[in-house]
């Protein structure tokens, strides 16, 4: 395994440089496709030839898809019982561990530098569409403490993503998850006539900023500010509040009209999904996305709820090309979102509901411990 | 979270475990009338009627079989211990009457805990239960039965088992482990029932067009109840010979999985099992995997079990003679059913010392047939105390 001299390598990262020169939501379906799926077709040959696991699962598929629909696909879940690699562990640079807010066991993925730095550029090339090329003043709803946790969880590498797209990084959070109201006063104060970034993880924006300024009564204006966030909705959707809602509410208390949600996961990091003005979740030209029956696993048709599949061009150092995700999502259209991007639009819907492992081990050994 | 909640009878109360006396002797006339009302109640009950798994159980509660099952009682002078105390399993939701059953036969005393997850089909158990208990000619059996939820980190199951004569502990190997490592009286009798598998053979030169569709529902009928994840239910099929009509049984098995109504999540389930398995490069492509799933393997390993996660998945192992499940099978098998073998041949084959585990071997369609002699054990004698007068 050695990465330096691997053809199948080379192959990728010349594929891969003609999609860094395509627009990034510019391209019409077919023509995005066709420049895609050379460098997954390539991704599939590097991990079969890199990570005999992968080999296994594939059985040593060898013919290049035409079709998005008929690339092999892992279960996402994998990656929580396997340590899934394709480079020599002296090549790993770091270890991304899903933040497991809802799942007991985490995912972990590994990154060496070259993968770990094309998901930075790729992350900045797609948000910089919404936030443009400007380091803004930056807002983080979430605890300075959270950087300084020797595990390398997912929303830690999230802030460090974003952090980019700042300049002077001011966390809202103590370390109690409390607002820091004297820290969010000053903030307001400095930059309320300026474009400025808040980003956060949406149940902790909701839960531990929204509704701290609502509850206490309290409004800040920041009407050129720009709010990105990401993370699951479960807590949310617990709570009844919706997209809608969370935008509203946003407005109520901040001034703040410009809100993006984006679609990501540990195991994807960088090809991220974001939000559009009209509210729709949009495939850049590094990643596509494919519902599935989950009865099936067939593709589904548009307006069909389903499994989300997430193609990423991204992942060299881990087989994470094409993933069968636990979520549930439903294709909203191809090419024709009012918004004016091109390519795949969609919606999450919800997780598959958790199988419940109710083996004999679940019966009573926490009493003794 | 610390305390109790008394699910049966619901005015009852733990502190009778303080009182020693039993009522009943051991196949008691009253406990038997007792068990023949509950065996009615829950064959005409409309809620209940609606549970294959509580049907199959007042099937066996008739007087006929429990008359089947005398007979794996001790003979002679035969008493009860006093208090027995169950910690039932998750998993499998009427198996807290099987065994409970089996110590009330003797004549004990008993506390059930029930496994933390309530379900529909527990509820409606539990409900009838209370009926009974609440008529005049039960209440003194309802008194000295509880029926007992508490959370897992409370400090009952320490409290309890201080005053239990034996303890019926179904588990994992964990939880096993950690409540028997609870001080308890020095007699006091454990009987433990750890992780287990099972498994079936299948003798396809047997296998026709006309008895396929028979067998494929004794398959399913032992797979369907509890999702799979009772510890006898086959999750891997031993396939002795001709493999001619294996994929048609298979369809078949899967066609009644899809007329039960196939869970959303079970095929990504599925996938997510297959996948695993095949890292191993020990697994190839799955036969069928759509409502159930069967994958052949080339070897067993009970590490794999971990990645089992039930809703009709299955390993196929093929196999030259019976003689290959020797070493294609491990301590924690339970279970073997078969089909299209002779009884004589599997006498036979049990009897090998070389095969270390094998506790049960009963026809496909069998498995989840509760005996009272289960795992190696004679529940009525580990139950009982059997006195010598000379």
């Amino acid at each position: 395994m050695n990465n330096g001299h691997n053809p199948l390598l080379a192959e990728y990262l010349s594929s891969f440089e003609e999609l860094m020169s395509a627009d990034v939501y510019g391209l019409e379906q077919d023509k995005k496709t066709a420049l895609l799926i050379p460098v997954l077709n390539k991704l599939h040959q590097l991990h079969q030839s890199q990570n005999t696991q992968y080999r296994h699962i594939v059985n040593q598929q060898t013919a290049e898809q035409q079709k998005m629909d008929e690339l092999p696909y892992l279960a996402v879940r994998l990656f929580k019982h396997l340590n899934l690699k394709s480079i020599p562990d002296a090549e790993v640079f770091k270890t991304l561990q899903s933040s497991g807010t809802t799942s007991q066991t985490p995912a972990t993925i590994y990154l060496d530098k070259a993968t770990s730095a094309r998901q930075s550029k790729i992350l900045v090339k797609i948000l910089q569409q919404r936030i443009g090329k400007q380091r803004l003043p930056m807002l983080i709803i979430d605890s300075p403490d959270i950087l300084k946790k020797p595990e390398f969880s997912a929303r830690a590498a999230g802030i460090q993503g974003l952090a980019f797209f700042g300049r002077d990084h001011t966390y809202a959070l103590d370390q109690n998850m409390q607002p820091n109201w004297p820290v969010i006063e000053a903030f307001c104060q400095k930059y309320a006539e300026q474009p400025v970034l808040i980003f956060g993880f949406t149940f902790m924006v909701w839960l531990y900023f929204i509704e701290m300024l609502h509850l206490s009564g309290k409004r800040i204006e920041l009407p050129k500010g720009v709010v990105i966030h990401s993370g699951g909705w479960k807590k949310l959707i617990d709570q009844q509040v919706d997209n809608d809602t969370f935008k509203q509410r946003l407005l109520e208390t901040t001034g703040i009209s410009r809100c993006f949600n984006f679609y990501g996961m540990a195991e994807q990091v960088g090809s991220i999904f974001v939000e559009c003005e009209k509210g729709h979740l949009h495939a850049p030209v590094f990643a596509d996305v494919l519902i599935r029956d989950p009865f099936t696993l067939k593709p589904c048709d548009i307006g069909e709820q389903g499994l989300v599949q997430v193609l990423s061009a991204l992942p060299s150092s881990y087989p994470g090309h094409s993933l069968l995700t636990e979520d549930l999502g439903v294709l909203k259209g191809v090419d024709d979102c009012p918004c004016g991007a091109k390519g795949k639009y969609f919606a999450i819907n919800g997780r598959l509901p958790k199988t419940e492992v109710r083996g004999c081990s679940d019966t009573h050994v926490e009493a003794i411990t | 979270m610390t305390s109790l909640t008394m699910l049966a009878p619901v005015n009852g109360n733990v502190d009778v475990m303080n009182e020693q006396a039993c009522d009943f002797t051991c196949f008691d006339p009253k406990v038997l009338s007792f068990i023949d009302t509950l065996s009615n109640t829950l064959l005409k009950d409309n809620a209940a009627k609606t549970y294959p798994e509580l049907v199959a159980l007042g099937f066996w509660l008739r007087q006929s079989n429990l008359k089947k099952i005398q007979g794996f009682a001790p003979e002679g002078i035969v008493k009860p211990l006093g208090w027995v105390l169950h910690f039932t399993p998750a998993n499998v939701d009427t198996m807290f009457i099987y065994s409970w059953i089996c110590s009330l036969l003797m004549g004990n005393n008993n506390v059930i805990r029930v496994a933390t997850k309530s379900t529909e089909l527990r509820e409606c158990l539990l409900n009838i239960l209370n009926q009974l208990f609440a008529q005049p000619e039960f209440v003194q059996l309802g008194k000295r039965n509880l029926f007992v939820h508490y959370h897992k980190q409370s400090d009952y199951s320490a409290k309890l088992s201080l005053k239990a004569d034996a303890r019926v502990i179904w588990g994992g190997d964990e939880s096993v482990n950690g409540i028997r490592q609870l001080p308890c009286q020095p007699r006091c009798r454990d009987i433990s029932f750890a992780d287990r598998y099972s498994a079936c053979v299948i003798n396809g030169a047997q296998l026709t067009n006309k008895n396929l569709s028979k067998l494929a529902q004794f398959l399913w009928q032992d797979t369907h109840p509890h999702g799979q994840l009772a510890c006898s239910s086959p999750r891997l099929i031993y396939w002795l010979g001709d493999t001619a009509l294996q994929r048609k049984l298979f369809q078949q098995v899967n066609h009644l999985a899809a007329q039960n109504g196939q869970l959303i999540n079970a095929l990504n389930d599925h996938l997510v099992t297959s996948q695993l398995l095949k890292t191993t490069g020990k697994a190839a492509e799955p036969i069928i995997q759509e409502a159930v799933a069967v994958i052949p393997v080339t070897c067993f390993d009970d590490n794999w079990l971990d990645w089992h996660l039930g809703g009709g998945y299955f390993l196929l192992l093929p196999i030259n003679s019976l003689e290959d499940i020797a070493s294609a099978s491990t301590a924690k098998l339970q279970t073997l059913s078969y089909w299209g073998l002779e009884q004589q041949a599997l006498v036979k084959f049990a009897q090998q010392p070389s095969i270390q585990g094998i506790d049960r071997v009963v026809p496909i369609g069998r498995a989840l047939d509760f005996s009272p002699v289960w795992d190696g054990y004679n529940l009525f004698e580990q139950l009982s105390r059997l006195n010598v007068v000379e």
